[in-house]
């Protein structure tokens, strides 16, 4: 009996098949996969189908980079995104494809040779944040596309808009609103 | 070629509702053509992708502006209206579901303009809380409304959020009444569905906690009930006689083969867009201008929603106003009345995407902190909205064009030669959405009709009581054919300001599992 294929990424379902219609079904492909790679940024997004695990040490600057945000925008006393969950997030991130494995360490790179170049860690750290850092390198587009940009988005969602006196954004699992005190802000007869 | 009971043609809500019903009737070898594939949902990544670049995974099953053409007065740009994919267009949906009001059944005995329905709204209102229980509505039923009800909703609705505060005061202020829009989010675990848990990345929700037109099709997966066969487009309904189809031609568009499905029985649920084009290039000996197209009806009439907004801002913004939820919840439906209808009914909401700020953003081009917390107390700006009922007329038609779409489909023409609702209609009811919006002490800056995407399409296959007048009968089959139905927003003979998907379910559903003491159930295969 045929069902209708498996579930997996929507990417993978337009197929090349009769010579007739491959090209609109590559058409289609290269539709979505455009829609994808460019939707944080100008710079493509590098080796996509590679995938894998970043290493232990890899994700401790990772995690040291994330924290930067809380600490230069004060919103630290209000994350909850964990280091554990961060790992968890960034394996999602290059353990499927579209991968960000490849976007993840020519950021890494970047930052490294940043280091070198400005004498500590902090300081490239501080530098991948700064959009008008004067002289962008390898990889800089990238880095701020793929990685600086999508990481602030996880941090002020990871429960960091409370310190602008907010109850909830999207993509904060808030609980159900059924329950007390509502997730969100309510009208004080809201029901 | 194949053998089937019963050939579903599109695997949106309304074929998966058809497959429901079927199903439970004992129906066996029931077949559903999708056009476009399958679209994962409920994925951890995938929603990851979502919350991080805004991109949902079905952004590219939509309409292109090469795939249609658009004329008359009201030139139609139906890009981001419709999603080819199982599940169908409530993969994107909000989830609104109000009802009808009784006199939108009786359109053109109040007005003069539009068409009646065959039936009242006592007649579907059994259909509607079935209806609502199916979508999974949450709702709260108010003392003395006038879409009466007999049962109360499955579910109650998420309280209104603070941002609602100062369009509350707004309609109070001038006299007017405000209520909890209906909407397909489970306040309670139902169906097999989980609560909803505020995550509210709605246009993907990651739990599955909206009402889905995929859920039904993974309950009839999952059981076998069903054979579902994406990238298939539909051709042709082939006929053996003008009264009896024979089954379905298709196109498997990544074989590029033609295929044909022999079937006891038709349901065609493709939309009021594309079931009417499927009908018109249904030519044979006995139906020479396309099945059930003797009268010229299958495709004239299509009609929806028009939708306008108001936008205002506010200079500062102390209270600190941000849409935590990014679902409707505010409406009011007090110019959705008997005394609107001939100038076009109006179902006003307050728009769940405004104010939003988002600090990442400002972050991220080098805002830093002082500036970020200045923005979050400084100028803001709301949104107002609201649909309005229309009209359908007999020059509006959408047909088939010349060449084909990247799915292999015909490409759409769409004709509006007489506007869908009346200008004066539309001018006072932005004219209201700027009183309230003045009363709520915001500026407007800007306010008019969004281009139509023909979201709501509907009436281009409509139902009623003669085959002069209308495509199908109160079955929902086509005049004269006994084995072809439509299960659409195409069966609607008129709209009102409400949205149609609740309504349709209940049609449906009034005609294929009538409630106990009603006849017996149509499906008919000898």
């Amino acid at each position: 009996m045929i069902f209708g294929p498996a579930p997996e990424k929507v990417l993978n379902y337009v197929q090349t098949g009769d010579p007739k219609f491959a090209s609109q079904s590559r058409s289609l492909r290269e539709h979505m996969r455009a829609a994808f790679f460019l939707a944080a940024g100008t710079a493509p997004l590098p080796d996509p189908e590679k995938t894998g695990t970043l290493a232990a040490r890899e994700k401790d600057i990772l995690w040291r980079i994330t924290s930067f945000i809380g600490q230069n925008w004060l919103l630290a006393d209000h994350s909850c995104l964990s280091r554990s969950e961060l790992d968890e997030i960034l394996d999602e991130k290059t353990g499927h494809v579209p991968s960000y494995l490849a976007a993840y360490r020519r950021t890494l790179e970047l930052h490294t040779r940043l280091a070198s170049q400005l004498g500590s860690e902090a300081a490239a750290t501080a530098y991948l944040f700064n959009p008008k850092a004067s002289e962008p390198q390898e990889g800089w587009d990238i880095a701020r596309s793929w990685v600086v940009r999508e990481l602030l988005i996880l941090y002020v969602t990871w429960g960091s808009f409370r310190r602008f006196g907010w109850s909830l954004v999207p993509g904060f699992e808030g609980g159900p609103y059924t329950q007390q005190p509502c997730p969100y802000r309510t009208l004080p007869n809201g029901n | 070629m194949a053998t089937e009971g019963a050939v579903i043609v599109g695997a949106g809500l309304m074929g998966g509702l058809v497959a429901e019903i079927l199903s439970r009737q004992g129906v066996a070898n029931i077949t559903v053509l999708e056009v476009g594939p399958c679209i994962e949902m409920r994925n951890r990544r995938t929603w990851l992708d979502v919350v991080t670049t805004g991109t949902v995974p079905y952004s590219k099953l939509y309409d292109d502006l090469s795939d249609f053409d658009a004329t008359g007065v009201e030139p139609w740009n139906i890009v981001g209206g419709r999603l080819f994919g199982r599940g169908g267009s409530t993969v994107h949906w909000g989830g609104w579901a109000p009802r009808f009001f009784p006199e939108d059944f009786e359109q053109f005995s109040r007005t003069g303009s539009g068409a009646d329905w065959p039936y009242s709204y006592d007649d579907l209102e059994p259909y509607y809380g079935l209806a609502e229980a199916w979508l999974q509505v949450a709702g709260h039923a108010r003392a003395g409304q006038r879409d009466w009800r007999s049962s109360p909703y499955p579910m109650s609705p998420p309280p209104l959020p603070v941002t609602a505060a100062p369009v509350v005061a707004a309609l109070e202020g001038l006299g007017l009444t405000y209520e909890h829009m209906p909407v397909a989010r489970n306040s309670e675990p139902i169906n097999g569905q989980p609560q909803c848990r505020t995550i509210t990345t709605c246009q993907y929700c990651p739990i599955g906690a909206r009402f889905t037109g995929d859920q039904p099709f993974d309950r009839l997966q999952s059981s076998g009930a069903v054979r579902l066969l994406t990238n298939k487009v539909a051709t042709k309904v082939e006929m053996a006689s003008r009264s009896r189809a024979a089954g379905i031609s298709y196109l498997d568009t990544l074989t590029g083969a033609t295929e044909f499905l022999e079937a006891d029985q038709v349901f065609l649920c493709a939309g009021a867009l594309e079931v009417p084009k499927l009908l018109l290039a249904s030519r044979s000996r006995w139906w020479p201008e396309g099945l059930g197209n003797d009268h010229g009806l299958i495709g004239a009439n299509l009609v929806a929603n028009p939708y306008l907004y108001c936008r205002g801002t506010s200079a500062s913004n102390p209270m600190r106003w941000q849409q935590e939820v990014s679902f409707p919840t505010l409406c009011t439906r007090d110019f959705d009345s008997p005394e609107e209808q001939s100038k076009g009914k109006f179902l006003m909401n307050m728009s769940s995407a405004s104010p939003v700020l988002k600090p990442a953003n400002m972050m991220f081009i080098g805002q830093q902190a002082p500036a970020v917390e200045a923005a979050v107390t400084g100028e803001v700006r709301y949104e107002l909205q609201g649909g309005m009922s229309a009209f359908p007329s007999r020059r509006n038609r959408v047909s088939i064009a010349p060449g084909s779409t990247r799915f292999g489909l015909p490409r759409t023409r769409i004709e509006i030669l007489d506007p869908l609702t009346p200008a004066e209609g539309i001018q006072r009811n932005i004219e209201r959405m700027r009183t309230v919006m003045n009363r709520m002490g915001f500026s407007t800056s800007e306010a008019g009709a969004y281009p139509q995407r023909g979201d709501h399409a509907a009436a281009t296959c409509g139902m009623g009581g003669s085959p002069e007048t209308s495509a199908v009968d109160q079955d929902l089959r086509i005049w004269e054919v006994q084995n072809v139905s439509i299960a659409s927003n195409a069966v609607l003979p008129a709209i009102g300001a409400a949205n149609l998907t609740l309504t349709t379910v209940a049609v449906v559903m009034k005609t294929l599992s009538p409630v106990q003491g009603s006849p017996a159930p149509t499906l008919r295969s000898s």
